[in-house]
């Protein structure tokens, strides 16, 4: 899979679209909510993994956390860039809360129903930890200001989290 | 620090959630590397995470799909084209058509320079052949004009000896009127007494015809003496010096064979005129 990836198969590329497009774009969507930039940033990122599938090393992870840390630096540059701060700065109250709804809708659009029920099991204070960590790039110092949570409290719950994470997720296997 | 010690720490989920400095990520993957159950739980923890990636999935709008695979396919021609640019760069100086060009391009200089050249020496061939021409018109001037100073100096020094020999208070002038022949005709001499000198000058005498000459006669003593004879042809001379004479009574100008003869045939008698001494 990876080699034919990397020998620049087009049929290979397909499936991975198919398989992790919706995963990376839920990944996205965590950090940069109006969906036309979200579908900018989905694209961006999916031509730097093909422009960039030869530097993948398979040693050093599976290929979905390599996707993932592109999808998630793709979407915080853009978040980063004047572009999106201009929009932001323009975006009224009730855009807020399209982007609630927006939030409210990617719970909702959960597809595997098993792994929904299995996240749904997840303790809330673990599940933004994980959400702010994972998707969304935070510093556990960071996610320490912003929720008003103290620093040692982040690193015991995150520690939490992974381990009710595994947990959960072995259930499935 | 054992296997399981290490995989307790919580390190690898710190590094499985990016929260990893780079000096603790390199560790992970050194330790990784070499113990594949450390590699196993890291893959665990990945893929639990991936779990929970899919189980928050939101299944994109087609057209981004679309969009992707369009810009791929631009991003693929745009190296085609990129690549072709390249050989279109290369292919003329492997097959050497720029050293070619550069050959036709000397080769059309050098038919225009070679144009220009023979159009260069067609016009300095005719301004040359003018030349030419200018010159040998000057030289036949030039020698024409050099025959003119010729005569006109050959009449000057004709004319200065004949002002010299009018100008001596010694010559005595002796008139000789045409006869009724050739009433038209006239001879002057001058003689000079003192050194015996004898010139003759003489105008409109008739044209002779071939095979006769004038001869001067100086009458001495009663009896006609040959004088000298007068140029072939000569009607109209300059003056002449001719033979000299202490003493004359007369001189006549007679036409006689060419050369002279003994004595003058009077009826042949063009002019005439006495001395007075």
């Amino acid at each position: 899979m990876v080699a034919a990836l990397q020998n620049k198969d087009r049929s290979a590329f397909n499936y991975l679209y198919d398989n992790y497009s919706g995963a990376l774009y839920g990944v996205i969507k965590r950090v940069v909510e109006a969906e036309d930039i979200a579908n900018d940033v989905l694209q961006e990122a999916f031509v730097k993994i093909w422009k960039n599938i030869g530097g993948y090393d398979s040693s050093k992870g599976s290929i979905f956390t390599w996707m993932m840390n592109i999808c998630r630096n793709t979407a915080i540059d853009e978040v980063r860039s004047k572009n999106f701060k201009k929009e932001a700065q323009n975006q009224n109250i009730d855009d807020f809360v399209s982007i609630v709804d927006s939030q409210n809708k990617v719970e909702q659009k959960v597809d595997h129903i098993g792994l929904k029920k299995i996240v749904q099991d997840l303790k809330p204070e673990h599940r933004i930890l994980i959400d702010k960590i994972y998707f969304e790039g935070y510093t556990q110092d960071e996610v320490s200001k912003e929720l008003e949570i103290p620093l040692g409290t982040v690193k015991t719950r995150v520690r939490a989290a992974m381990t009710q994470l595994r947990e959960v997720m072995s259930d499935i296997k | 620090m054992n296997t399981s010690e290490y995989i307790s720490s919580g390190i690898l989920e710190s590094y499985a959630l990016g929260l990893c400095n780079a000096t603790e990520a390199a560790d992970v993957e050194r330790m990784c590397a070499s113990h594949p159950e450390i590699k196993a739980e890291l893959e665990a923890i990945q893929l639990s995470l991936g779990n929970y990636a899919q189980a928050h999935s939101v299944t994109p709008p087609t057209s981004v799909k679309a969009n992707i695979f369009n810009q791929i396919d631009e991003l693929e021609k745009g190296e085609k084209i990129v690549e072709e640019k390249h050989q279109t760069k290369i292919i003329p100086i492997s097959t050497g058509t720029t050293s070619n060009n550069t050959y036709k391009y000397f080769a059309a200089a050098s038919i225009v320079l070679l144009g220009l050249s023979v159009i260069g020496n067609i016009i300095f061939y005719g301004k040359w052949k003018q030349a030419n021409e200018q010159v040998i018109a000057l030289n036949s001037e030039k020698n024409v004009l050099a025959d003119g100073l010729k005569t006109n100096t050959v009449k000057l020094n004709n004319m200065q000896q004949s002002l010299a020999v009018m100008s001596n208070p010694d010559i005595s002038r002796v008139m000789m009127k045409g006869v009724e022949k050739s009433p038209e005709s006239l001879a002057v001499i001058y003689w000079n007494k003192q050194n015996k000198e004898v010139y003759i000058e003489v105008k409109n005498l008739p044209k002779l015809e071939d095979g006769k000459q004038y001869q001067l006669w100086a009458i001495v003593d009663g009896k006609p003496v040959d004088a000298g004879m007068l140029p072939l042809n000569d009607t109209d001379s300059t003056m002449l010096k001719m033979k000299d004479f202490e003493s004359a009574q007369a001189f006549a100008i007679t036409i006689e064979k060419a050369g002279g003869s003994a004595s003058p045939t009077l009826e042949q008698m063009v002019v005439m005129g006495a001395t007075n001494g």
